[in-house]
């Protein structure tokens, strides 16, 4: 159960962000400008050695939320609230993004067109601050853990399946020292099979002693491998509870409820308020 | 009654991605299709609804070939529907495209009126799916595929959009192929299962 914010603002939590609020104003009809709120006061955290799957409806402001960690805002929003790494607030993540916090993009688009996957690779580790020997090192290093064959570091993005494309992705965000994981929707698209492994990838990196961030609509999918359960829903938080208690249907609020019960496994069951809402 | 006969496809001519490929689908029948990725099921999703041509074999409406140069009566819904409208149409110009929907069936698949003049990039790929089904259901669409339409969507969005398409399935007796890499969601949702490997033998 979270707990008062003023409390876990420690350094052994990697990851808090505290009351945070973006809206963007957008012109609408000419010039009459209009704010939009994207995420209204959202607090949570991710500790050291979990994941934590952050889900909840589409437009619910997942995306917005990475994006604010990352400091890759546009121009016309306006944040305030608190981002905490390690403890310390930051105010300009440039220094950080892809250093201490990697990212995991949605799809083989996250990769350059025009690279072969290992240059990219090469390069992901040269930016995190390797030297050149150690960049080609762990490329293969992580390669081989991957189960990427050393021919893979040779071919295009578009030779690649969507499995592997995840997988290079993968090797990108892992390459470096990154402390800090954010997965955006990783498996979208990808086949039971694959969806499992990227799972029980991001797992053992947990395990390793990262921290995960998991943005994912696939439940079912990420539910056994997650520690924390975060839900969003437009732009607000729901709750957060333990993967545990969630994978048992215990949660505190009608809307997570909503959530689990509308799970295939679980009877694919919409509440009327739900189904018109 | 969709009858696809030996249908037979590669890339550039390349290695053919399936060979002797046979499926029939009955109107009023949801058909779940499971196979690997990288197996060819949106090249086949593609191929049946027009947006491929078949390389070898054929596909039978009714005994009849598919009609030329009108309405295509099998429809596809995409997986990616960012790709499946006109970046600089509002979103009420692509339905309009297909047909004028009525009120009742935009709000059940939960679409809010003001979004209607708002072009693509406005909304999120949740919501700009649900007006692809809306302008799959077009009267004259007799079959519908499905390609993975709810991998990107919440637990409780995919519910509904389900809820939704079944219902119009057995209301307008339509024929439907389900690909979803969601094993629990196609025994939830479908009358029968096939594998790809099946159909190419």
């Amino acid at each position: 159960m979270p707990c008062p914010y003023s409390l876990i603002i420690k350094d052994h939590i990697v990851l808090t962000i505290d009351k945070l609020y973006i809206s963007f104003s957008r012109y609408e009809h000419g010039l009459h400008r209009q704010q939009v709120t994207g995420l209204n006061g959202v607090s949570f955290f991710v500790r050291p050695k979990t994941i934590n799957l952050v889900t909840g409806a589409s437009g619910a402001g997942k995306s917005l939320l990475l994006a604010a960690i990352l400091g890759l805002l546009p121009a016309n929003s306006t944040c305030q609230g608190h981002i905490f790494f390690n403890g310390k607030e930051y105010r300009n993540p440039a220094p950080l993004r892809g250093k201490e916090i990697a990212l995991i993009p949605q799809s083989a688009e996250g990769l350059d067109p025009l690279q072969r996957v290992g240059k990219q690779v090469r390069r992901a580790a040269r930016l995190a601050g390797l030297s050149r020997k150690e960049a080609s090192e762990q490329t293969e290093a992580v390669f081989a853990r991957y189960g990427l064959g050393s021919d893979v570091l040779r071919l295009y993005p578009f030779q690649l399946s969507g499995g592997m494309a995840t997988r290079v992705l993968l090797a990108c965000a892992t390459v470096g020292r990154a402390q800090l994981l954010l997965a955006d929707e990783p498996t979208t698209g990808l086949d039971e099979e694959n969806c499992e492994q990227v799972f029980a990838h991001l797992r053992q990196l947990a395990d390793e002693g990262r921290a995960v961030l998991l943005i994912s609509h696939d439940i079912s999918g990420a539910l056994p491998f997650a520690d924390d359960v975060t839900i969003l829903k437009d732009g607000a938080l729901v709750e957060t509870m333990s993967a545990a208690d969630f994978r048992q249907g215990i949660c505190a609020e009608s809307y997570s409820q909503a959530l689990y019960l509308a799970l295939p496994q679980n009877g694919f069951i919409l509440e009327e308020e739900q189904a018109h809402a | 009654m969709l009858e696809a006969s030996q249908l037979s496809f590669s890339y550039n001519g390349g290695k053919p991605l399936f060979t002797n490929m046979n499926l029939t689908i009955q109107l009023g029948e949801v058909i779940g299709l499971i196979a690997p990725s990288g197996s060819g099921k949106t090249t086949l999703a593609k191929i049946l609804s027009g947006h491929l041509p078949a390389q070898g074999g054929e596909i039978r409406l009714n005994r009849n070939p598919i009609p030329r140069r009108t309405f295509h009566p099998v429809q596809l819904i995409n997986q990616h529907p960012e790709q499946g409208f006109n970046p600089r149409w509002p979103l009420e110009r692509s339905l309009a495209e297909s047909f004028q929907p009525n009120e009742s069936l935009l709000a059940q698949l939960g679409i809010k009126t003001s979004w209607l003049n708002r072009y693509p990039h406005e909304l999120s790929g949740g919501e700009l799916q649900r007006f692809a089904i809306a302008r799959a259901l077009n009267p004259q669409t007799a079959f519908l595929i499905a390609d993975e339409i709810t991998a990107m969507l919440d637990a409780i969005s995919q519910a509904q959009i389900w809820q939704v398409l079944l219902s119009m399935v057995e209301e307008r007796k339509l024929g439907m192929l389900v690909i979803s890499h969601n094993p629990q969601l196609l025994t939830h949702i479908c009358t029968r299962k096939v594998s790809m490997h099946e159909l190419a033998c």
